[in-house]
């Protein structure tokens, strides 16, 4: 019994860094960023949830407005101002995060109800990956992995920052979507943990609608597989990089959202979290989704089993069992540099 | 003369600014910060040799000077020993360590390296904090400060002259290391792995080289670390201190020694500032380092040390002594009358593509074969086959009478067949001469031990002298000491050349050498490889220009989507009609 | 530019020297170094919030409160102490409240014979008292002193066998080895310990692993709001027996976050947490009476406990400074023997943390009579009698 409430545990943190592995996966082939933030994104969006439970308005929906103006303005000096394109900066820029402003700090105190609240934080949360995109890795767009990776890093350090300042130093648990217990051969499963991983199956299979099905899912997609190509058929690579960032922001805060209610989330949790994540995204070679879940979900088991033979090891097993599956995922990628 | 008075000067500023400190002329605090940038810059230096020069990013820095911490705490604390002894000892440790872990890392590549130091680091750090005997999260306290006779080196500013000292020892081993024949072959590491492979570089131990070199300057700051700071805990040596040492070499500029220093010193100074302008708001601190960090990589992305060094005196150019080159050795008489190079059947399977298809032919003693053919002919990968650079899937290559098909690049440089590249492989930043005296690499035997003392300086100038008669041979002399980056393409190409001939090759394969040259270049070097040819040498080349082929070449071998479809005289190879169907084919 | 950039920088840097070489004539500096960022933020931002509350003026000296920011970072913590010393010529020093923070104070602050008064639970700040420690003073009772009521609570509950889980920090090895030193006398033992990582998403396997172990108490030894998660946990996988914790849950936001689950977790800890259990004429009642309304008005919440310990500084030096002024002036080291002297001959002073009473051998004399069993009832902290 013990074996497969085990088991249960491990699936369900799968579920989140399986979510995490996604948005990491997405956002490296299309842009060849390896995103740290991801698990920011998730922080940010379980503590902007419970502030919301709490009747505050989150310091996330100022820096929404302070991101869409930095990116409005430094668009200004780089870009070709035309009409058509301020008529859209503005909107995206200045007027969404506004209107967002306004809607949470007139909605909070009101205490809507949970899914209003759920929405509020999808909401608050997803723009600032495209923002984020524009401001620091847009200028970037020809960099090598390295610099991106480095860039990333830089980007991390200053959203943890503002995290700490937005929500304090101290955890947050939200209100759980669901009280309900199943009940199954003895082994108790929450409602919430069902919830979690049905949840992470539906945004697996709408990703994957929108990268089989759509013209634009097949557009990001031919960026990724080849970037000067794309740009040749008048794919606009920034463009693909920022709708990408936005898939990332949201997965991470419905990840967030998901996360909130059953653990405390702080607001550097994100980063341990997010390497995890990131760890099953390698697992899965940082190209394929369903590896990338498969990945998640042996990391969960894995965690969930480590830290009931040797708690303080956990961490260690985890981040060591890394190395083996580099080196192998080395071994098959062309170890010379290509001379053809 | 004028470098020598500089060279005074330069080194009596810095005796002055090494010694001022000593004086209440500066706070004691500030001494405090000096020893912390000292310190850090250690690491720092490490990581501008592994990440500017070899190639290598490693996030996890810190958990050697972890090792070197705990090793001379845990000497100085539980046995009691000196903690002069500490310091062997933790470079021991620091290094069994590094070769551990470099053996497993450098294996990695790509961006899985960069992801594995992470990985590793944390995996160390964790173990760090829950190893007893290391005092566990608590840490190590009562570590005893270094003494002299009955001086306890306590206050900052006698630490001070101690972590100086090592920084400035480390910082003049470290320019030695890299200019010297082990040096160059460090800095080809980063882009030109394969180049410096074919020029009998061990690559895979070089770059065990510098991670071990790295993580023992690393090794050095955990032991003055412990001994300044006299309590130990793992927090030190965790993600957050190795995004900081990261911080400081990409502020600093990670291409170059003095990066280092400038990146440790501004993160840490700024550090101090900010803490003292936001005061109680000290938590914004991160929030300026994050946006810095994502400025400099995209306005300056060499940090800001280029930006200062373009307002120092130039370095004088070495002095070349043309009587310190090195005969050409008498390479052994080919011990068999057959043709020097043999292709039987070679054959290159990429999963269901065949790029090489059975293809088998021969050049002979001081014979220049050209091998033609359309794009995507596989005339390139048969060159990787020949090369070493990848193995054969079936067949047999023989240079010599003997096969090589198993070899590595580096065995099959030493037989004596060098190579240019189709696509530039020089390290920009190094000079044209530098670049070139990268092909003598099998003739230095300098080790890291005697170019980190200066003890290879009669190789070097012979290694040079060598360099520079060839680089004259190609009509590059007078570009002998500018960055390799700044010349042509044409250009560039005869500076592979001369690489390649540096290595007196029996077998010179030469890719697409005339792209690129104008028209009074191409004659040059036409007139070289006749040359070349007549002293004795075999040539294979690889060549889109027709005419360029035709004049040189002795016989010609024809590819077409990796199947050999002619072979025979210039003059048989214009007219035979499958040639001119591969070529003009798609046309019609 | 970057040459005008750089200069800038330099002055900057010696304005910022020489500004804080001259510190005022007759004016007490006080030097701080608590976390403000990392890990030991949660406990280094309510603090320094209580930093504000410090009385302007103290044995007639107006006080220079110089607070930095330790980032939870041992090598920071030394160059503040370093810089609070050297460059803001400190008289007394507060800090750190994380184990390795704290200890890393220990030794610059003592060669530079400079009274720390140390914030931080763990033993080994001033104890053995030797050259160095002889400069350190406990503002938070030893663990020592709050485990023995620990194990005799256990003890008069008839438990025999104990799991302990905690964070995998220093807290909870120290805590693991003061079980492992108290109990054999007891007959009671340990039979399981699990660490948890503050970020962990998940305890359930080590809920389970101690459950199936079956102790008839479990201890919890972390501080704050991540300790609501193991007990959360163990309440939801069934756990029935008796939860104990380690005083440092004493803060409004674990009851905030635990909400239910939490109820009747129970633990051993200071005075102040209960302050209102106790009677109006109680000295620990009327010491917080005067700390808590100040603090509710300016930060509109109720003070966590570490908040206390800054109060009980500003106790202790109200006490020690006129003292130390017979013997020399602020900036003088006779000051500061003055300052040390007064806080080693610290008798029976009641402070938020307990009754201290110091001596040549202990600075950490707590009386074992300040510290209280207590037990979260209907959402707050209250006097278990």
């Amino acid at each position: 019994m013990i074996f497969w409430t085990l088991v249960v545990d491990g699936v369900v943190n799968g579920a989140i860094y399986a979510l995490l592995a996604i948005g990491l996966v997405l956002v490296f082939v299309v842009t060849r960023v390896i995103l740290l933030p991801q698990g920011v994104y998730m922080s940010f969006a379980a503590l902007t949830l419970s502030q919301f439970q709490r009747g505050n308005v989150p310091g996330t929906a100022g820096l929404l407005l302070a991101l869409g103006l930095a990116a409005f303005v430094i668009d200004l000096l780089r870009s070709r101002v035309t009409r058509a394109w301020l008529m859209r900066r503005v909107a995206s820029d200045l007027a969404l995060p506004a209107i967002m402003y306004a809607l949470v700090t007139w909605l909070v105190p009101l205490r809507p109800n949970m899914a209003i609240q759920i929405v509020l934080t999808l909401a608050l949360i997803t723009p600032l990956g495209p923002y984020l995109y524009r401001l620091a890795f847009q200028p970037l767009e020809q960099a090598s992995v390295l610099t991106l990776l480095i860039a990333s890093v830089g980007v991390h350090i200053a959203l943890t920052v503002l995290g700490l300042v937005f929500f304090g130093p101290e955890g947050f648990l939200a209100n759980p979507l669901s009280s309900a217990h199943f009940e199954a051969a003895g082994i108790v499963i929450s409602g919430q943990s069902a919830i979690m991983v049905a949840v992470s199956l539906v945004i697996m299979v709408l990703l994957w609608l929108l990268f089989d099905r759509t013209l634009i899912g097949k557009a990001m997609r031919a960026v990724a597989v080849n970037r000067v190509g794309a740009r040749l058929v008048g794919i606009p690579i920034s463009q693909a990089g920022e709708i990408t960032f936005a898939l990332a922001s949201f997965i991470g805060a419905v990840s967030g959202v998901l996360i909130a209610p059953v653990s405390m989330v702080y607001y550097d949790t994100g980063f341990l979290i997010g390497l995890i994540g990131f760890v099953a995204a390698i697992i899965g070679g940082m190209g394929s989704y369903p590896l990338a879940v498969a990945g998640a979900i042996f990391v969960g088991l894995l965690q969930s089993f480590a830290a009931f033979w040797n708690s303080n090891y956990q961490q260690v097993v985890v981040f060591t069992t890394l190395i083996p599956i580099l080196l192998l995922r080395s071994l098959r990628a062309p170890a010379v540099e290509e001379d053809e | 003369m004028k470098g020598a008075t500089a060279r005074w000067q330069a080194g009596g500023l810095a005796i002055l600014a090494l010694v001022v400190p000593l004086t209440p002329l500066v706070p004691e605090f500030w001494v405090t910060l000096l020893i912390l940038i000292g310190l850090a810059s250690l690491t720092a230096l490490g990581l501008v040799v592994l990440t500017g020069m070899g190639g290598m990013t490693s996030f996890g820095q810190a958990a050697f000077v972890g090792f070197a911490a705990y090793t001379t705490g845990l000497l100085s604390t539980t046995y009691g020993l000196s903690p002069w002894l500490g310091l062997p000892a933790a470079l021991v440790v620091t290094g069994l360590a590094a070769c551990a872990l470099g053996a497993i890392t450098m294996r990695l590549s790509g961006h899985y390296l960069p992801l594995g130091t992470l990985a590793w680091g944390i995996s160390i750090f964790y173990i760090f904090g829950n190893s007893a005997f290391l005092g566990g999260q608590t840490g190590m306290t009562g570590i005893p400060p270094l003494r002299l006779g009955s001086f306890s080196l306590i206050g900052p500013r006698s630490y001070y002259i101690l972590v100086w000292l090592a920084v400035v020892l480390s910082l003049v081993a470290t320019i030695n290391l890299l200019d010297s024949r082990v040096g160059r072959a460090f800095r080809a590491l980063r882009n030109n792995a394969i180049a410096a492979e074919a020029f009998g570089v061990l690559t895979a131990r070089a770059k065990l080289i510098v991670f071990v070199y790295a993580a023992l300057l690393a090794g050095v700051a955990g032991w003055l670390y412990a001994h300044f700071q006299r309590t130990l805990s793992a927090s030190a040596f965790g993600a957050e201190a190795n995004i900081d040492y990261l911080l400081m070499a990409i502020v600093g500029g990670v291409g170059q020694v003095f990066g280092a220093l400038l990146g440790a010193g501004i993160v840490i100074v700024l550090k101090d500032l900010l803490q003292d302008m936001l005061g109680r708001l000290g938590m914004f601190q991160d929030l300026v380092f994050g946006i810095m960090l994502v400025g400099i990589l995209q306005y300056s992305r060499d940090g800001i040390w280029p930006l200062l060094s373009s307002w120092l005196p130039p370095t004088t150019p070495r002095s070349i002594d043309p009587a310190a080159d090195i005969e050409r050795p008498a390479r052994a008489p080919a011990t068999s009358s057959g043709p020097l190079l043999a292709l039987d059947k070679a054959r290159k399977t990429f999963g269901g593509l065949v790029a090489v298809d059975d293809v088998s032919f021969n050049v002979g003693h001081a014979e220049t074969v050209a091998l033609i053919g359309p794009n995507g002919a596989g005339k390139s990968t048969l060159f990787n086959l020949i090369t070493g650079v990848r193995r054969a899937s079936s067949g047999r290559v023989s240079f010599d009478s003997a096969s090589i098909e198993r070899l590595s690049p580096q065995m099959i440089a030493r037989r004596g067949i060098a190579r240019t590249f189709q696509h530039v492989r020089l390290v920009p930043e190094l000079s044209v001469l530098e670049n070139v005296a990268l092909g003598a690499h099998t003739r230095g035997h300098a080790g890291v031990a005697s170019a980190v003392l200066r003890l290879d300086r009669a190789e070097e100038r012979r290694l040079f002298a060598h360099a520079a008669r060839r680089l004259e041979r190609v009509g590059l002399a007078k570009e002998m000491f500018r960055p390799a980056g700044h010349l042509s393409l044409g250009q560039m190409r005869l500076v592979e050349v001369a690489r390649a001939l540096c290595l007196d090759p029996r077998l010179l394969l030469l890719d697409e050498p005339a792209a690129g040259l104008r028209a009074a270049e191409k004659k040059a070097l036409a007139k070289l490889l006749r040359e070349l040819k007549g002293e004795g040498m075999s040539i294979l080349v690889v060549e889109h220009d027709v005419d360029f082929v035709m004049g040189l070449a002795d016989r010609i071998v024809v590819l077409d989507f990796g199947k050999k479809i002619a072979e025979g005289l210039p003059q048989e190879i214009r007219v035979n009609p499958l040639v001119i169907e591969a070529y003009l084919g798609g046309v019609e | 530019m970057l040459g005008t950039a750089l200069r800038r920088l330099l002055l900057t840097a010696a304005i910022f020297g020489a500004a804080a070489v001259t510190a005022g004539a007759g004016e007490l500096t006080v030097g701080l170094n608590l976390p403000q960022t990392g890990p030991g933020s949660s406990l280094g931002v309510p603090m320094m919030n209580a930093v504000s509350l410090m009385p302007p003026t103290i044995g007639g000296l107006k006080v220079n409160y110089v607070a930095l920011d330790s980032r939870t970072d041992v090598t920071q913590t030394a160059a503040n102490t370093r810089k609070l010393i050297t460059e803001n010529k400190a008289d007394v020093l507060i800090g750190e409240v994380v184990t390795p923070t704290s200890l890393a104070m220990v030794p610059i602050a003592g060669e530079a014979k400079t009274p720390l008064l140390a914030t931080s639970p763990i033993k080994a700040l001033a104890y053995p008292v030797d050259d160095v420690r002889r400069w350190v003073f406990k503002i938070v009772p030893d663990d020592d002193t709050t485990a023995p009521p620990v194990v005799k609570y256990l003890a008069d509950k008839g438990v025999k066998t104990i799991g302990i889980i905690g964070y995998n920090d220093a807290y909870l090895q120290v805590w693991t080895g003061l079980f492992d030193q108290l109990l054999p006398s007891t007959g009671m033992k340990v039979i399981a310990v699990e660490s948890f990582e503050r970020s962990a998403t998940s305890t359930t396997p080590q809920a389970l692993k101690l459950i199936a172990a079956k102790p008839d108490a479990i201890f919890v030894a972390a501080g704050g709001t991540p300790a609501v998660v193991p007990i959360r946990d163990l309440r939801q996988r069934g756990f029935k027996g008796i939860i104990l914790a380690s005083h440092g849950i004493g803060l409004p936001d674990f009851i905030d976050r635990g909400g239910k689950d939490v109820e009747g977790v129970v633990m051993v800890g200071e005075p102040f947490i209960i302050w209102r259990d106790l009677p109006a004429d109680s000295p620990y009642n009327k010491l917080a009476q005067k700390f808590v309304p100040a603090y509710q008005e300016k930060f509109k919440a109720d003070p966590p406990m570490m908040a206390a310990h800054i109060a009980d500084c500003a106790t202790l030096l109200e006490m020690a400074v006129p003292e130390a002024l017979k013997r020399g002036q602020p900036g003088t080291q006779e000051f500061k023997d003055g300052l040390r002297d007064a806080l080693e001959n610290v008798k029976g002073l009641y402070l938020n943390n307990g009754l201290l009473s110091n001596s040549p051998t202990n600075h950490a004399g707590y009386d074992p009579g300040g510290q209280f069993v207590m037990t979260v009832k209907d959402g707050a902290f209250h006097l278990v009698k």
